[in-house]
């Protein structure tokens, strides 16, 4: 059901925040929101009448998001750029700001693939079904990532060490593909 | 910790749910229990529920507003994607009406009611969109977009209309009607999406009837003859539950 009815306005704050969990660069996130967009008019015809909006629109920006991962250079400079940590989230006050940004990176850290599935589910709210709509793969996968992401940042927080111990975590479980 | 993930996915994606008391009672007595025997996983279920609470905050940034720039593409697309539910509520009728205008002249007064049971025709073509929708999702059969429209006359007796340029044609197949073979076209057409209009040569003795566009099965449908052929538009992309209550209104005599 179309529980946001069409509102695209509403749909920015999300789409923004998906963006910048992808790109890890809030320069990069706007103009991928905005390329999603684009590609939403010419394609406009593909929505499906009480289809998700939301779905519909992190579809879309996740395709374009990989299509454009494609090109090694524009990954190798958003690596870049995410090594030289250019602020991406606005920084929380008070003294749960460093937790929070920690917590952050290590989530910035987890592999593209574990990152993407947690962010979906976890953070936005959406259904496992919804979730392997967007991402393009089979619900039972989105799940599994999702379960190592979080025992990832559980061993993160367990550890409250480097970003470095959750890597092991990787190979638990099946194999990753994309490494960005 | 525990480095194995659970293996069922419905009650993984439950879990959270349980403690965001999101769960119906039984569901949740369900998943208490299976927890209740797996003390390790309710220690590793709230670290999930408090990195999930904190990761939602640390990845807010309410206080950063979206450039302009966005704002405009994002009304825009609201202001498009509206307009366009709007049309496809009734598309089949509309497309009726840009067949007529387009290609036959003449005026046409429309029927909003639908027939009294609906035609065999309209079954059949409900029959050929199920046919080719499954096509669709086939390797093994292509579609075939290319409409000769002089080889469809000369083989079904059947005058296509001219399709407006925009127009793109998915796939044509002939199918079977319960007297003779028609033609079943898809289409995407700009606005009003996916719509399947099959023709079919009529019968010489055959009474005309009135132009109809009504709700049959969950579809909006046009039902309309021109000449020596019968046509259904049927459309393809709407939902079911949307559609009847628009099209009566936009068909009705008052309108």
């Amino acid at each position: 059901m179309a529980h946001h009815d069409l509102d695209i306005v509403g749909q920015l704050e999300p789409l923004r925040r998906y963006a910048r969990v992808l790109t890890r660069d809030a320069e990069a996130a706007d103009d991928l929101v905005q390329a999603t967009f684009l590609r939403a008019q010419e394609r406009r015809g593909t929505f499906r009448d009480g289809a998700d909006v939301r779905v519909w629109l992190m579809a879309i920006l996740h395709n374009l998001f990989i299509d454009g991962r494609r090109s090694a250079q524009a990954s190798e400079a958003r690596e870049q750029a995410w090594a030289e940590s250019r602020p991406t989230f606005v920084e929380a006050s008070g003294e749960m700001a460093a937790r929070l940004a920690q917590l952050r990176a290590a989530f910035l850290s987890l592999n593209a693939e574990q990152r993407e599935a947690l962010h979906l589910v976890a953070v936005e709210g959406l259904g496992p079904a919804e979730a392997a709509q967007v991402l393009g793969v089979p619900v039972g996968t989105v799940m599994s990532r999702v379960g190592r992401a979080r025992a990832a940042l559980r061993a993160f927080e367990d550890g409250r060490g480097e970003v470095a111990t959750v890597k092991p975590l990787r190979i638990v479980g099946g194999c990753d593909e994309r490494q960005d | 910790m525990s480095d194995k993930t659970e293996t069922d996915p419905e009650l993984e994606a439950d879990l959270l749910a349980l403690l965001e008391g999101r769960l119906d009672p039984d569901r949740t007595l369900a998943i208490a229990d299976h927890l209740a025997e797996r003390p390790e996983r309710v220690a590793d279920l709230l670290a999930d529920a408090r990195n999930t609470a904190a990761l939602r905050m640390a990845l807010s940034g309410s206080d950063d507003t979206a450039p302009p720039g966005l704002v405009a593409e994002a009304r825009r697309l609201q202001d498009r994607l509206r307009g366009q539910r709007l049309v496809r509520r009734v598309a089949p009728f509309v497309a009726a009406v840009v067949l007529f205008t387009a290609g036959w002249t003449g005026h046409v007064a429309w029927q909003a009611a639908g027939p009294k049971g609906a035609p065999p025709l309209v079954e059949a073509a409900l029959d050929a969109q199920a046919a080719l929708e499954l096509r669709h999702w086939m390797v093994s059969q292509p579609e075939s977009a290319e409409l000769n429209a002089q080889e469809v006359v000369a083989a079904l007796g059947v005058d296509l209309p001219v399709l407006p340029k925009d127009w793109i044609v998915r796939d044509v197949q002939i199918v079977a009607t319960p007297d003779r073979p028609a033609i079943a076209i898809v289409v995407d057409a700009p606005e009003l999406g996916r719509l399947m209009l099959l023709a079919v040569a009529r019968n010489a003795g055959d009474s005309k009837d009135p132009p109809t566009a009504f709700e049959y099965r969950g579809r909006t449908i046009a039902l309309f003859e021109r000449g020596r052929s019968s046509f259904v538009l049927v459309d393809e992309s709407g939902h079911p539950e949307q559609l009847a209550l628009s099209a009566e209104r936009l068909l009705s005599p008052s309108n």
